[in-house]
């Protein structure tokens, strides 16, 4: 089982630093997971899991900082994690596999958090921040979320052929 | 025709999901207005445009000056917005689309204003239609609170922004 962890387009230090700590690893490793691929952003130098192969409870890890083909890793895991940005959030969504969305309490604007609070408050992911993302891995709070509604933009056309007919 | 405003990351990337709702069979010509310094939304509409390459359907990048860069200064951004709403007004009046679809960027703002311009003195209505940016569940953002004035249709994409905006058409589930 692998999970992917995604900053998107920037960074998040916190994030990345936490995914390569022996507690989150231990968690992930607690629930059957074997691969770990983490997308840093510019955060990518703070990856710094620990170096000897039980301290990573046999958990085998991939990391960059940007990559061409986020869909294909996004489709080859089984958990995603990801910074609480809209746009990331919704390629988790549409993936249709469970979503932990990480605040970033460090970001200026906080309304990218207000998705993510949103979505988690009708069940369609968990959002949590950096300290308690282990404990939630462990506790496999991602486990019983519900589907997110295939995304329709239909309407957007109908509204633009509605105006250009008037 | 139909005009496309394209800005940064986020917004770029929810226009694409929005045009896959639209039908470009019947907006054969395409006009893409996209910030000078933005490179990745010309991916992007090479992407979109490149899937399709379909004879007799043809599209234009227009590209102009940022009206407002991350960081600039308050005190230099109206000469740049100047800048912009120019070269906005040189690619309306030259490719006359029929409509304008936009969902946030900066460039959104000078666009609403020349379809605004251009329909006062009569020469031609560009409807404008403003998508609010899915990220936005309780505000506006600064573009969507100047477009509520000016677009013709204004979406929003979670239903407690109709209760403050009651012009808002709420849509979910576009992307």
């Amino acid at each position: 089982m692998a999970a992917y962890v995604t900053v998107g387009s920037t960074g998040f230090d916190e994030l990345v630093r936490t995914v390569s700590t022996r507690e989150f690893l231990q968690a992930l490793a607690g629930r059957g997971f074997n691969r770990l691929v983490v997308q840093c952003g510019y955060s990518f130098g703070l990856f710094k899991p620990p170096p000897t192969e039980s301290e990573t409870f046999g958990i085998a890890m991939e990391s960059f900082d940007y990559t061409t083909w986020p869909q294909r890793l996004v489709d080859q895991a089984d958990l995603i994690i990801c910074h609480a940005g809209a746009g990331s959030i919704l390629e988790a969504l549409h993936s249709g596999k469970p979503t932990i969305a990480v605040v970033n309490r460090g970001l200026a604007d906080n309304h990218q958090n207000e998705v993510a609070s949103e979505l988690a408050t009708t069940g369609y992911l968990v959002v949590t921040e950096p300290r308690n993302l282990a404990s939630v891995v462990a506790e496999s709070g991602y486990a019983s979320l519900r589907p997110y509604p295939r995304a329709d933009p239909r309407p957007i056309g109908e509204v633009i052929d509605e105006e250009t007919m008037l | 025709m139909l005009c496309v405003v394209l800005g940064s990351g986020g917004h770029t990337a929810e226009m694409m999901r929005l045009l896959q709702g639209v039908d470009f069979g019947r907006y054969t010509r395409r006009l893409y207005i996209v910030g000078d310094s933005d490179v990745l939304s010309l991916d992007q509409i090479g992407v979109l445009e490149g899937d399709r390459n379909i004879q007799n359907e043809e599209y234009y990048v227009g590209r102009v000056p940022r009206s407002r860069k991350v960081g600039q200064s308050w005190k230099s951004t109206p000469a740049s917005f100047a800048r912009c709403l120019l070269s906005v007004a040189g690619l309306l009046y030259n490719h006359r689309p029929d409509a304008i679809l936009c969902n946030g960027p900066a460039n959104c703002v000078a666009v609403g204003i020349v379809a605004m311009v251009l329909r006062i003195v009569r020469f031609k209505r560009i409807p404008v239609i403003y998508v609010e940016s899915f990220a936005r569940v309780h505000s506006l953002s600064l573009s969507g609170k100047i477009l509520y004035l000016l677009a013709d249709r204004f979406v929003v994409q979670w239903p407690g922004l109709v209760r403050k905006y009651p012009r808002a058409e709420y849509i979910p589930h576009l992307v």
